[in-house]
C-alpha cells in the first residue's frame, strides 16, 4: 500500500467514524434542548393558570374556560394519575389519524372547592421537523468537511512527499557502475527531514562508490601483481623438468604443481578481464560476423571436444549474421566460454548443438540438470560437481552479454542445458 | 644466435636466459629502457625479447625507434597485459610476434626459432633432423624422402617438439600449444598421449626420436 493511500485511508476512516458518532450525539443533544425549551414554555403557561383560576367564580365560567382554551385538558383529580415532571405521550390530535408526540405538564388546581388536574400540552411535531432539518445540514457540512480534509490531505501529501519519492526513485535506479547523480535540491520544500535524507543518500552513494572502486582497483592490482611471481614459478618448474636425473614421481609432482599454477593464472586472467569489462575498457563499435567468430571458436576448441569424443553441430542461416556496435574480442570470449562450458558439462560422446539465427545464438548440450546451482548459475565462483575451472566462465559470459546489451537466458529442457544469447533486432 | 632480453623482472629474465642458453643462444639481459636502448644501438641481435612495461618508459617506444633506425633485429613483445590493443599495436609497429604472460618457455623458444628462421634463413623453410624433414612452407613432412600424411594436430605437435629439440616438453606446454587457453579444461592428457602415439607410428623409423619422459612429458632427440 502506498504511503499516500495509507494516510488518506486513515483520515477517511477517522472522519467517517466521527460522522457516525456525531449523528446520534447531535440528535440526542438537540432533542434535549428542544424538549427543555418546550418544558419551559409549558411551565410559563402553568404559571398563568392560578391567575385564571382566581377569576373563575361560577361553574359557567369554568365551562367557558374549558371550551376556550384548547391546549388545556382539565380533569377531576381522582380520574387521572398525577406526574410531577413533564412527560411525552403519543396520541392522535383531533381530526387526524396519525399519532403525534405531545409534551404534557400537569398541574394541580382547586376550582370551586374541588381538586382538578390541568394537563398543559404542546405538540412535538415541529420539533421533529426542525431536528431533521438541522441534522441534514449538519450531515452535509460533515460530508463536505470530510471530502475537503481528504482532498487537501491528498494534495498536500503529494507535494510534501515529492522529495521523498524523488529520493526513492534515485535509490531504485542506483547502479554502482553508472554515475547517476542524486536528486537535486532545486524546487524543494524547506523540510529539513527530506533535505537530510537526500544528503545522507548522496553521501552514502559516494561512500559506496568509493568502496566499490577501491575494491575493483584492489582486485585488478592484486591480479596483476600475482601474475609475475606465478610466471616466475612456472618458468622455474619448466627449468626443473629439464634435469636429467628426474624420477617419474618427481616429474609427476612437478606436473601437478604446474597445473595448479596454471589454474591460478587462469583465475587471475578472469578476474582481470572482469574488472576491465566493469571499468568499461572495451570499446563496442565493431561489427561482429557471428558465424565467422563461431567458426574460429569451434576450431579453437575442437581438440577439447575431441578429447571427450564430442561432436559440435552448427546450424546457421545462409545469410551472414552481423552485429554492429559490438566488440569482437568480448564476443569471442563470451561464445568460447559458453562452448567450453557446454563441453565440460556434457558427457563424453555427446552432441553439442549451436544454432545461429538473425535474433539469437542458442547453444545446447545434454547433461545432468544443475538443481543445486540453477538459480545462481551466472554467479561468480559457482561450480557444479567440482568441475574444472574457477567458476568465473559463465559470470564472464553474463557480464559481457550485459555489456553488449544482449539478453542471456538459461533453460533446461529435454535433458539439455540451453543457453540463449539474444541480441536486439538487426536493422 | 644472439638474443637480447629487455625485462625488468630479474627472475623472469634469468629463467628465460637459462632455458634458451641450452640451445647455443647467447643471451643478454637488460632491465630498463635506457640500458636496452644503448645495447640495441651498439649491437645487432637476432631476436629481441621486449617487455612493454619497463622502468623509464614503454617497450613499444624502443620498438618504434628500432624501426625508425631501419634495424632488422627480430622483435618479440612479451607483455603482462593480455590486451588485444597491445597485440595489434605491437604488430602494427613492426614486431614479429607478441606473447602475453604467462606463457611456457617452450612456447617462447618455438616463437623465437620461428622469428629467426623467417628473418634470416629466408627460402630455407626446411627443418630437419636425421632423415626427418619438415617443410614449414608447404607444411609437409617426410622421412627418408618419403612424404608422410599428418593431421593438422600431428603436424603442429611434431613441429613444436622438433623446435624444442633436446628439451623436455611438459604435457601442459604441449596441451597449451595445441589447445590454447582451453587446455586447462582438459580432464586428462589422454588426447595428447593418443596424438603422440599416432604420430610416432606414422613416423616409422623416426618415431623413436620422440621419447616419453614418464610423468612429465616428451622430448625430441
Amino acid at each position: 500500500m502506498k504511503l499516500l493511500h495509507y494516510t488518506s485511508l486513515r483520515h477517511l476512516l477517522f472522519a467517517s467514524l466521527l460522522t457516525l458518532i456525531s449523528i446520534p450525539v447531535f440528535y440526542v443533544l438537540l432533542n434535549n434542548i428542544f424538549v427543555h425549551s418546550i418544558d419551559r414554555d409549558l411551565g410559563l403557561q402553568a404559571a398563568q393558570i392560578p391567575s385564571i383560576v382566581s377569576t373563575i367564580q361560577t361553574p359557567a365560567d369554568f365551562k367557558l374556560w374549558k371550551e376556550l382554551d384548547n391546549d388545556l385538558d382539565i380533569q377531576p383529580a381522582d380520574s387521572v394519575t398525577f406526574h410531577d415532571k413533564p412527560f411525552t405521550i403519543q396520541k392522535s390530535p383531533s381530526g387526524q389519524a396519525a399519532e403525534e408526540d405531545f409534551r404534557i405538564l400537569q398541574k394541580k388546581i382547586e376550582i370551586l372547592g374541588r381538586p382538578y388536574i390541568v394537563n398543559i400540552e404542546s405538540s412535538l411535531f415541529e420539533k421533529e421537523d426542525l431536528i431533521q432539518t438541522i441534522l441534514t445540514i449538519q450531515l452535509g457540512i460533515l460530508v463536505l468537511l470530510l471530502a475537503g480534509t481528504v482532498g487537501i490531505n491528498y494534495f498536500i501529501h503529494k507535494r510534501i512527499w515529492k522529495p521523498f519519492y524523488d529520493s526513492l526513485a534515485y535509490l531504485k535506479a542506483f547502479n554502482i557502475e553508472s554515475n547517476l547523480a542524486a536528486p537535486q535540491e532545486l524546487k524543494r520544500l524547506p523540510i529539513s527531514e527530506f533535505t537530510e535524507l537526500n544528503q545522507s543518500i548522496q553521501q552514502l552513494s559516494i561512500r559506496v562508490r568509493r568502496a566499490y572502486d577501491s575494491q575493483k582497483e584492489f582486485i585488478e592490482n592484486a591480479s596483476h601483481e600475482l601474475q609475475t611471481p606465478l610466471t616466475v614459478l612456472k618458468f622455474k618448474l619448466e627449468l626443473l623438468v629439464q634435469q636429467k636425473d628426474l624420477s617419474q614421481d618427481q616429474g609427476e609432482l612437478i606436473g601437478d604443481m604446474y597445473r595448479e599454477i596454471e589454474q591460478m593464472q587462469e583465475l587471475n586472467r578472469h578476474l582481470l578481464l572482469l574488472s576491465k569489462i566493469e571499468n568499461g575498457q572495451f570499446a563496442s563499435q565493431e561489427t561482429v560476423h557471428v558465424q565467422q567468430v563461431m567458426g574460429e571458436v569451434t576450431e579453437d576448441l575442437s581438440l577439447l571436444a575431441e578429447a571427450k569424443d564430442q561432436e559440435i553441430v552448427k546450424e546457421s542461416p545462409p545469410e551472414i549474421v552481423q552485429l554492429s556496435g559490438a566488440n569482437r574480442t568480448l564476443f569471442k570470449i563470451m561464445v568460447a566460454n559458453l562452448l567450453t562450458n557446454a563441453i565440460q558439462y556434457s558427457p563424453p560422446g555427446s552432441r553439442i548443438t549451436i544454432q545461429i539465427t538473425g535474433r539469437y545464438l542458442l547453444m545446447s548440450n545434454p547433461g545432468e540438470p544443475f538443481w543445486d546451482v540453477r538459480d545462481s548459475i551466472f554467479k561468480r565462483f559457482v561450480r557444479h560437481n567440482q568441475q574444472k575451472g574457477n567458476g568465473l566462465g559463465l559470470s564472464i559470459v553474463q557480464t559481457i552479454a550485459k555489456y553488449l546489451h544482449y539478453d542471456i537466458i538459461y533453460d533446461y529442457s529435454n535433458g539439455c542445458h540451453q543457453f540463449k544469447i539474444k541480441w536486439p533486432l538487426l536493422g | 644466435m644472439k638474443i637480447l632480453i629487455i625485462e625488468d623482472e630479474l627472475q623472469l629474465a634469468k629463467s628465460i636466459r637459462q632455458y634458451l642458453q641450452r640451445e647455443n643462444y647467447l643471451c643478454e639481459v637488460e632491465m630498463d629502457i635506457t640500458e636496452g636502448r644503448s645495447m640495441i644501438e651498439d649491437f645487432a641481435y637476432d631476436c629481441i625479447l621486449l617487455d612493454i612495461n619497463l622502468p623509464g618508459g614503454s617497450g613499444l617506444t624502443l620498438l618504434k625507434e628500432l624501426k625508425q633506425d631501419k634495424k632488422t633485429d627480430g622483435v618479440i613483445i612479451i607483455s603482462a597485459r593480455d590486451a588485444l590493443e597491445d597485440k595489434v599495436l605491437s604488430l602494427k609497429l613492426g614486431a614479429d610476434d607478441y606473447l602475453a604472460k604467462p606463457f611456457h618457455l617452450a612456447e617462447l623458444s618455438a616463437r623465437i626459432e620461428t622469428v629467426i628462421r623467417r628473418r634470416y634463413l629466408q627460402g630455407d623453410s626446411q627443418l630437419s633432423y636425421d632423415s626427418l624433414v619438415i617443410d614449414t612452407l608447404a607444411r609437409s613432412v617426410s622421412v627418408d624422402g618419403e612424404t608422410i600424411q599428418l593431421t593438422k594436430t600431428e603436424y603442429e605437435l611434431l613441429l613444436f617438439l622438433m623446435i624444442n629439440k633436446g628439451r623436455v616438453i611438459t604435457k601442459n606446454a604441449i596441451a597449451e600449444h595445441l589447445l590454447g587457453g582451453s587446455a586447462l579444461y582438459l580432464d586428462n592428457f589422454d588426447i595428447i598421449y593418443a596424438h603422440v602415439k599416432n604420430l610416432k607410428k606414422k613416423l616409422q623409423s623416426m618415431g623413436g626420436s620422440i621419447k616419453t619422459i614418464y610423468g612429465t612429458g616428451y622430448k625430441f632427440s
